[in-house]
């Protein structure tokens, strides 16, 4: 690797939030012609690398390089400026402009004219740029909420492409981040050959996908991300499924540690019954069972449609085909107040957004869910309030200085735990618990798996998206895999025969 | 492995496919949304011209004309502050200030003043600081815009009343009543200013850069904002045209009325806001524009109009606009997304 090859590189770049170490003493480079794959879980710290290359964020620290130049971007503009261009997650154009007014925004100024912007020459260069990626079924002056999603990439390519190359000559490096998820199978064939064509050019391509296939397709070399770190670099023949998989999985934690030998088996009750549960354009014909006593877990990559089928379990969203049954009776939630009713409750991802309300008490909090048990004569009995929460705050062992305490002065695990007892409080047969032990140290975490543990063996039923794939592993009975929409595997996870992280990860990626 | 592939990538089609059909009947929705109240225009207007006596003449259209200038001047003016999302409620009391400091500063029974049409710009100007005001309060202090206008609108209207005192100035200035009084081509010279005004407003929405800033606050504003957009000045700047859009409202106003009363301002914020959204541009901000606000414009008045000819009882009359008005917000929002004003 001859250092006039380099196009880009980072050294010891490291980014903190606060106490979280988001990435940790990063260094890698990207060559001119060069495409490489950058694979990893799902906050294994990929996209955080992204944004500080594209200078979104900034690194706490480490250094950059870009073209032989140190590069310190402080915005998207600057990096476009630097050469340094990329495709977002999410797609970011205005869908109110027009395709031109995207791929100028905020450079308006060349086409101006006493204030006045020439839309036609606009126009004229947008379609220019457009016909060299061959798109010429695009216009210019077509508004982008008119053209088909999928060409929408495209154009968002287009654009990225000609801000990273306006000042040329020496390469540019494009960033794609999950840029196939919502695209067919002939888009992408058609999106990878604009990339090898980008690669022939001398520019410099990081690609981020969840499917492994597509990465071992187009990449010339594969960066590996576990935990914030990167693990591996891998090239040539290297570039393989089991080389891969076997850089991404961690070291898998005892079983005492998710206190297996408390797993109850799955008694006779069918507490959820799905039978081609869809919902259109997220997942499709889902069929599960939770069993009383039975921890289901869902696990998949973002997007898989896992986050949606939590979601219609717990209300927040409408299946639109199948069968819910949920303890013997069809159901289709209009709202989570309804799934409570059916005896579903929910811890939520964002704990402090939407399980809890931060400057309320303890007892308020726990108190939420089960309003109708503390009331006598439609009045809120305080005094059966407060024995109920003294109760919570010793069986659950959370720490604070009473009853009255706010919840956001609660360090993470013991503010988790005010959730699980407001959860479990409602007389709910089934709980939905979406990254448990996310942001709560390895002491809590303990505490908490007892508590689902606990929730199991009195014939609770849980539906579990883990926080890690190692957890949903390790608490789980069986795992309903999810990729693309589809449940690709069911893999059964009895406490005498736990599967092994590749087992799952082989039919999610 | 090569047997799940086979699999996924169908898998893949699948669910791609899905979920652009999903994109694209939103699309659908959305772009049938902005016919509704074109049709709702046409069906208003065919029912009045077959029910109420004399609405198709040549008297009751330069009469429309006339009724619908002064709300045309503040509801485009406020499409702005709704295209970015956020709301101005202060339209009663700043066309209030406006008119009365008009009143004062031009030739009247009140002040020594005789600033004449100088008068006149520095109400105007006194309206849009109003809106730089509260842009400024509501975007720098982060505070719900409909919040710190609706304090506004409190506020200047206790200014207006305090500046004149317990009765309006009587305006003596000839020139200035002429924005009413004189007629060009059987129009007042203010149905003219309101035509230069609605122009002024489609070119900078449509032919400036600030116009599509203000397009893309109300669609994504962190997204504009990582693309180099000085998110924070063109909103001010929003709230600050807008005010002045407000100013000019109040002085047609005084100048018909003939006296520099805080009353030319009292319920003028409920039509337009309601022709505003009538007329299809977003409470959330992001879609619509200056000309849907005249097709809501020509709505409000239509049905004000048709509604006093067939004898219609004043306040089942705005009964009818607030239902309307509830039909647009409840068919053009889109549920999942956040509806709060910024």
């Amino acid at each position: 690797m001859s250092d006039t090859n380099t196009l880009f590189a980072c050294k010891g770049i490291s980014k903190e939030y606060g106490n979280t170490k988001a990435l940790q003493d990063i260094s890698f480079s990207v060559n001119k012609g060069e495409i490489v794959g950058l694979v990893g879980e799902n906050g294994a710290g990929k996209s955080t690398l992204m944004k500080i290359m594209q200078g979104v964020e900034t690194p706490t620290t480490g250094e950059m390089t870009m073209r032989g130049e140190a590069y310190y971007p402080k915005n998207p503009k600057d990096a476009n400026r630097s050469g340094v261009g990329m495709v977002f997650q999410e797609q970011s154009l205005l869908t109110n402009l027009t395709v031109a007014q995207n791929m100028f925004f905020g450079e308006e100024d060349a086409f101006k004219k006493f204030g006045i912007v020439n839309w036609r020459k606009m126009n004229e260069v947008t379609r220019s740029i457009l016909d060299a990626l061959s798109l010429e079924d695009i216009d210019g002056n077509q508004k982008v909420s008119s053209i088909q999603f999928s060409r929408r990439q495209m154009v968002e390519i287009a654009k990225v492409l000609n801000r990273a190359s306006q000042t040329d000559a020496s390469g540019s490096l494009i960033l794609l981040d999950e840029p196939t998820s919502v695209l067919s199978s002939e888009e992408i064939e058609i999106l990878f050959g604009k990339v090898q064509k980008l690669k022939a050019d001398g520019n410099g391509v990081v690609f981020i996908s969840h499917r492994l296939d597509e990465i071992m397709e187009i990449a010339d070399k594969v960066v590996v991300f576990k935990d914030g770190h990167c693990v591996a670099e891998l090239v040539g023949d290297d570039i393989n499924e089991e080389m891969i998989f076997q850089k991404m999985i961690g070291k898998g934690t005892s079983s005492e540690f998710y206190k297996v030998h408390k797993q109850t088996e799955p008694g006779d009750e069918i507490l959820i019954d799905a039978q081609g549960l869809s919902m259109f354009g997220y997942f499709k014909d889902v069929d599960f069972t939770l069993r009383s006593g039975e921890v289901v877990g869902i696990y998949g990559v973002v997007g898989s449609g896992k986050e949606n089928l939590c979601g219609v379990l717990s209300g927040d969203e409408k299946h639109t085909e199948g069968h819910l049954k949920v303890k013997g009776k069809t159901v289709q939630f209009s709202s989570p107040h309804k799934s409570l009713k059916a005896g579903i409750s929910c811890v939520p991802t964002e704990r402090r957004v939407e399980g809890q309300v931060g400057i309320a008490s303890i007892r308020e909090n726990i108190s939420y869910s089960c309003m109708h048990a503390l009331t006598k004569m439609g009045l809120l009995s305080s005094k059966k309030d407060k024995s109920l929460t003294d109760q919570w705050i010793k069986d659950l062992r959370i720490k604070c200085e009473g009853g009255e305490q706010a919840v956001e002065n609660l360090s993470g695990g013991n503010a988790q735990k005010v959730v699980f007892a407001r959860v479990l409080s409602s007389d709910s047969d089934v709980i939905i618990l979406n990254h448990p032990t996310r942001g709560v140290d390895v002491g809590a975490k303990e505490e908490i798996y007892d508590i689902i543990r606990d929730a199991t063996a009195r014939g609770m039923g849980v539906i579990l998206q883990g926080d890690t794939l190692d957890e949903c592993i390790g608490l789980s009975n069986k795992i309903l895999v999810m990729k693309d929409g589809f449940v690709t595997k069911i893999v059964e996870a009895a406490a005498s025969a736990k599967p092994k992280q590749i087992d799952v990860m082989q039919h999610m990626m | 492995m090569s047997d799940a592939n086979v699999g996924t990538i169908a898998h893949n089609d699948i669910i791609a496919e899905e979920f652009q059909t999903h994109i694209r009947n939103l699309d659908r929705r959305n772009r049938m949304m902005q016919v509704a109240p074109i049709i709702v225009l046409v069906v208003i207007f065919i029912i009045f011209a077959i029910g109420a006596p004399g609405f198709i003449s040549v008297k009751n259209f330069f009469n429309l004309l006339n009724q619908m200038s002064i709300p045309l001047i503040v509801a485009t003016g406020i499409t702005f502050v709704v295209l970015i999302g956020s709301i101005d409620l202060s339209v009663d009391g700043v066309m209030g200030l406006s008119g009365a400091m008009a009143g004062l500063l031009v030739l009247n029974d009140k002040t020594p003043f005789n600033l004449g049409f100088f008068g006149v710009i520095i109400a105007v100007l006194i309206a849009g600081l109003c809106g730089f005001v509260t842009g400024l309060i509501s975007v720098k202090g982060k505070i719900p815009s409909f919040m710190v206008s609706f304090a506004m609108s409190s506020i200047t209207y206790g200014f207006a009343m305090l500046s004149y005192g317990a009765l309006p100035p009587i305006i003596n200035d000839t020139s200035v009543r002429a924005i009413a009084l004189t007629k060009i081509g059987n129009l007042p010279i203010f149905f003219y200013i309101a035509v230069v005004l609605f122009v002024v407003a489609l070119i900078v929405q449509d032919k400036t850069a600030t116009g599509k800033h203000i397009y893309a606050i109300g669609e994504n504003e962190s997204l504009a904002k990582i693309s180099g957009v000085n998110v924070d000045k063109v909103k001010i700047a929003v709230f600050a045209l807008a005010g002045l859009f407000v100013g000019v409202g109040g002085i047609c106003g005084a100048a018909q009325l003939g006296r520099g009363d805080v009353s030319v301002g009292t319920g003028m914020v409920f039509p337009a806001l309601a022709a505003v959204v009538v007329g299809g541009t977003s409470l959330a901000g992001g879609k619509g524009g200056v000309q849907r606000t005249l097709i809501g414009v020509l709505i409000i008045t239509i049905l004000n109009n048709g509604l006093v000819l067939i004898g219609a009882n004043a306040y089942f009359k705005d009964g009818i606009v607030g239902i309307i008005l509830i039909i647009a917000v409840v068919t053009t929002i889109s549920r999942n997304s956040k509806m709060v004003a910024k």
